[in-house]
């Protein structure tokens, strides 16, 4: 990614029919300023119901912040989807209308199932200038003490504070703390939220979008806050996997040196 | 566009299953000097071997089981457990350092369950850089090189006579190749970009599915001396076919 962001949202698009399926409105998402919107094909939703498998015969259609007209049109689903792509995210810089926009589905396949996508946003009063060019790379793990629903962050006292810049997620076999490290597979149902107190800086993000090597363009973070002790990640799948407890969660972190 | 005028010099760091904890080897060429960012190659096609000895590179999937530790000349920890694969030399993005590093007290630790005795890893490490606002040369020249096996060849022996004379001084290159490669290349001045290898160079071209460089290798204003310019096959024993380009 070439520009920076402060922060991203998750939305579920329930594809309930052929023809056109509305985005819900996200209150949240209202008069901000949208960088780029990713879709992830994940194993799992947060919620219930499953999650798409494939994007072909799907259509975007985005519509401007009043409304009646549409950026976007047709634009295949394809185009959005990160892994096909490369991390080559697909541009917004403007605000926008969910409730207005809408996936034209023409492949019967999808119906049933929903769609994943990831709003990057800007917001200024959240993500500010660099205070300096020295920057720290440190991990964290996060340990997953059950397979489905919450798993709190630990409470990390070095980087309490920092201004993060990135995060960069790997699949070890083994974590530095002897612990067995997800697999690919495993990280396709899980979200993370990284908070600071209730706001949700990055709010239910497919853990596999934190994947950013051999793609061409790389995640930016306009120096984020978070809470580790409000942060966690969430297993999907309403406790039918398993597998998942007794593992870890690698990420490194780079943050501001100060 | 910005690109990076810079030095590549690279080290090996032995591998065995007793110790665990690998510490860097001192390297006076880049000791005391600003290092812009590292680059971590296992084998990732198989077979591939280090340059220096011969010595097979630790297999590219064994790598996650890699973390690297970074300190400054103030002893100060600039990097914990980063995962080697963040380090991989296909990352567009590479996380930078931006510092001058202590080598004889950073190093990379294995946690990991599989024998690692005689292999090894490249660390290479790009410095002194220094941003420049140019964009990327529409002027190309392009070579088609066949290694037989076993041998290595000097690149001027492929350069045209006109090109080597016109006194071009390169900003890039980029290659296409069937089996990897190093490139020793050095300038007329003395700088040195040592053991390149061709996944550095693996520049995107048309459409791929596969893991590319958005932009070809940029080298910054480079008088190669050709004639002190190597190519090395990295897999003993296989011939080598390769397109280079040249932007200059």
């Amino acid at each position: 990614m070439q520009t920076k962001v402060s922060g991203a949202k998750t939305v579920i698009v329930p594809i309930t029919g052929l023809g056109k399926n509305y985005f819900p409105f996200v209150e949240y998402l209202k008069d901000r300023y949208i960088k780029y919107v990713d879709c992830i094909l994940m194993s799992t939703l947060p919620g219930a119901g499953d999650a798409i498998t494939t994007t072909t015969g799907a259509f975007v259609n985005l519509a401007i912040q009043a409304g009646n007209t549409y950026f976007v049109s047709g634009e295949p689903l394809d185009r959005y989807d990160i892994e096909q792509n490369l991390g080559v995210r697909k541009p917004i810089n403007r605000k926008m209308s969910l409730q207005n926009s809408f996936i034209n589905v023409t492949n019967s396949a999808l119906v049933g199932k929903s769609v994943v996508l990831v709003f990057w946003y800007d917001l200024p009063e959240y993500s500010q200038r660099n205070r300096t060019t020295e920057t720290i790379v440190d991990s964290f793990e996060v340990s997953l003490v059950q397979n489905s629903g919450r798993n709190q962050f630990p409470d990390n006292r070095t980087m309490v504070g920092k201004r993060f810049r990135n995060l960069y997620l790997t699949y070890p076999t083994t974590t530095p703390t002897y612990a067995d490290g997800i697999t690919d597979v495993q990280a396709k149902n899980i979200y993370v939220t990284f908070q600071k107190g209730n706001y949700c800086v990055l709010d239910q993000l497919p853990l596999p979008l934190l994947y950013q090597i051999g793609l061409l363009e790389g995640l930016s973070f306009a120096n984020i806050v978070f809470d580790f002790t409000y942060s966690f990640a969430f297993v999907g799948g309403g406790g039918t996997l398993t597998g998942y407890a007794g593992k870890s969660i690698f990420l490194n972190a780079v943050y501001e040196n100060q | 566009m910005k690109k990076i005028r810079r030095n590549i010099d690279l080290i090996q760091i032995n591998l065995n299953d007793s110790d665990g904890q690998f510490y860097f080897p001192e390297n006076v060429d880049f000791r005391n000097r600003k290092i812009d960012n590292i680059m971590i190659l296992g084998s990732l096609v198989g077979g591939e071997v280090s340059p220096f000895d011969g010595k097979l590179l630790i297999d590219n999937s064994e790598l996650s089981n890699f973390y690297v530790e970074l300190v400054d000349d103030k002893k100060q920890v600039l990097q914990q457990n980063v995962n080697a694969t963040n380090f991989w030399p296909y990352m567009n993005s590479p996380i930078t350092v931006g510092s001058i590093i202590s080598l004889k007290l950073s190093f990379i630790k294995y946690i990991g369950s599989s024998s690692i005795a005689d292999t090894c890893i490249l660390v290479y490490v790009s410095y002194d850089g220094e941003m420049l606002e140019c964009d990327i040369p529409d002027r190309t020249h392009t070579i088609g090189i066949s290694i037989p096996a076993g041998e290595f060849i000097r690149v001027s022996d492929y350069v045209d006579e006109y090109f080597r004379r016109i006194g071009a001084t390169i900003k890039g290159i980029e290659a296409q190749f069937d089996n990897p490669f190093y490139m020793d290349i050095r300038e007329l001045s003395g700088k040195v970009a040592r053991f390149v290898p061709s996944f550095m160079m693996d520049f995107i071209n048309g459409n791929s599915s596969d893991a590319k460089h958005t932009q070809p290798l940029l080298l910054g204003d480079f008088d190669i001396d050709f004639k002190n310019t190597f190519i090395y096959p990295m897999i003993p024993g296989e011939v080598t076919n390769i397109n280079l380009t040249f932007y200059y």
